[in-house]
């Protein structure tokens, strides 16, 4: 089984605990091995940094930054996924008709 | 003559003849979660107090009621609200959460007459940060019922062990995506994962709202459905809870089992690799066919982890943002929900339009009526060390069940090494009935959900 990131072991385990091989599809649609990891620069870290109320430790910000890299490398693989034009996400707003007993409020007489 | 292994159906006799209370059996289960239960980590917190209430009612109306859960002591994993009672979700960070609500399934579980005792041990927020040891829990690392030396898995870690254990008579747990198929798996326990929307998610812990689903960790397929009959139903509190009418007993003929390309000798699992077929043939010899079937190839993971990472962020975003964040045990959560802020709103909806894409797999429903596979392709890991390691050659399957909401039940095939191995019925939405049926059928035929961890 290939080698998996702590990111997505994350994934496929965190909430979860599944380990899970990944599909082929998506390794052919996966930048290559030999592609450079997208960079995460010391701002992008900060800009996450300035919505916490206290400063990560140094453990946690090595990760983060790992973590960040992963978000960036999902972006890369999902943008290689062609979704049909038209698609839709898997939910809908459902417009919620007036309740019959409001039907004749501000109904002018 | 009833023990603290009997099932459900043996237990619910023995109070109706009056051979044993309630407040006895009550009794004999806090006992011994109280002592085995905490040296394996697998209690959250003991609710003697209220459980000898509920008892002592259980008991008095014995003559009245005929449902097969009335006195039956059980344990919920801690993300479940219970009115009074500490709900920690597994986090130092909620060290002194406590709500003045039940959860709608431990209200009808109440309802039915279940005895609750404690509430079990779980992964610090279901795991949503991306934990990477098996201490990632305010509760400490759970161990395997089988083997203190391995891991009880996540995150329904102390209703596997505690249930494997023979501590409760049954125990409550929940899936994002594996929470309950997982931890059943490595203890040697039955877990129904039922449909998206079966069992109501009100007053539960939010990691993933399209994702999260309440079920049943139990010692036989038999017993998982006495207590999902109990918990499943519509809910005006959740908006993603059916109406449809739960009914696991339905009759049906034989199956079409869909076998999907395994990777055993890759993952060099050989015991896995017989226990799997020696089940095979077990429903073979039942009567029921195989056919092979695949998946269309899509990245069912990556969108499952976006959504996770999105909505889990949405969902503990006060949390994250506040000076509690870092009482996480595990530095991987930490950074893991604060790298979550960040996941932008375009992946999470093209996530969510994969789901729609994804849709396309319930074709496969077309040639089989369930799916076989195992849940891991080797018994539990190592309690000690570093997840992304010890996960390598574990494999599994890797399709589209979470996301599109399927129903599963897993149950023990075998062993590796003394520790179980487990794998899983899936069917399609609404048919938990063909995962309880092919359970049933199979636990009918072999004994390894009768076998007891070391500790019995």
């Amino acid at each position: 089984m290939q080698k998996i990131s702590r990111r997505d072991f994350g994934k496929k385990a965190a909430a979860t605990a599944v380990a899970l091989a990944v599909p082929s599809a998506l390794l052919a649609q996966t930048p290559a091995a030999t592609e450079p990891d997208p960079v995460v620069t010391d701002a992008e870290c900060d800009d996450v940094q300035k919505k916490l109320s206290k400063p990560l430790s140094d453990d946690a910000h090595k990760i983060l930054k790992a973590d960040l890299v992963s978000q960036k490398k999902d972006t890369a693989a999902r943008l290689k996924v062609s979704l049909p034009e038209q698609s839709e996400p898997c939910f809908i707003f459902v417009a919620t008709p007036k309740r019959d007993d409001d039907k004749d409020r501000g109904q002018v007489s | 003559m009833i023990d603290c292994y009997s099932g459900i159906s043996d237990l619910s006799k023995a109070l109706r003849k009056k051979e044993i209370s309630s407040a006895e059996l009550t009794q004999m289960y806090i006992k011994r979660l109280s002592t085995l239960g905490k040296e394996y980590n697998a209690v959250a917190e003991m609710t003697e107090g209220t459980a000898y209430e509920q008892a002592a009612l259980a008991d008095h109306r014995m003559d009245e009621t005929k449902n097969p859960l009335n006195g039956i002591p059980y344990g919920a994993k801690d993300l479940y609200a219970t009115s009074g009672i500490p709900t920690r979700w597994g986090s130092p960070g909620h060290e002194d959460q406590v709500f003045d609500h039940d959860a709608t399934a431990i209200a009808k579980v109440r309802e039915a007459g279940g005895v609750l005792i404690a509430k079990l041990a779980m992964v610090e927020l279901a795991g949503g940060g991306n934990y990477d040891v098996a201490n990632a829990s305010i509760s400490g690392p759970g161990h395997c019922a089988w083997d203190k030396n391995l891991w009880a898995g996540g995150s329904s870690t102390g209703s596997g062990c505690a249930t494997a254990l023979g501590a409760v008579g049954f125990s409550l747990g929940s899936e994002t995506s594996g929470s309950i198929i997982c931890p059943s798996a490595f203890n040697g326990a039955t877990g129904i994962r039922p449909t998206y929307g079966r069992v109501s998610r009100y007053g539960c812990m939010a990691l993933s709202w399209t994702l999260d689903k309440l079920g049943p960790i139990c010692r036989s397929a038999e017993d998982c459905g006495f207590v999902l009959d109990a918990m499943a139903g519509y809910d005006e509190k959740d908006p993603s809870s059916i109406r449809e009418k739960l009914n696991l007993r339905r009759k049906g003929g034989k199956m079409r089992i869909g076998i999907l390309k395994e990777a055993f000798e890759k993952n060099k699992a050989v015991e896995c690799e017989k226990a799997y077929h020696n089940a095979l043939d077990v429903f073979r010899k039942l009567g029921h066919e195989t056919v092979d079937v695949a998946y269309p190839d899509l990245p069912y993971d990556m969108a499952v982890g976006i959504i996770v990472d999105a909505e889990g962020a949405s969902a503990h975003e006060h949390f994250v943002r506040s000076d509690r964040l870092d009482k996480l045990v595990d530095v991987n959560q930490v950074a893991g929900m604060a790298a979550a802020l960040q996941r932008p709103a375009v992946d999470y909806l093209w996530a969510m339009r994969m789901r729609t894409e994804a849709l396309k797999a319930n074709a496969i429903w077309d040639k089989c009526d369930c799916v076989f596979t195992p849940v891991f392709y080797h018994k539990s890991v190592p309690i000690e060390g570093s997840f992304t390691k010890s996960f390598e050659n574990m494999g599994g399957a890797s399709g589209p069940e979470n996301l599109l909401g399927w129903p599963a039940c897993a149950f023990p095939i075998g062993f590796e090494e003394g520790a179980p191995l487990g794998a899983n019925i899936l069917a399609p939405c609404m048919r938990e009935d063909v995962c309880y049926r092919m359970a049933m059928d199979f636990q009918k035929n072999t004994d390894f959900h009768t076998k007891r961890p070391v500790p019995a």
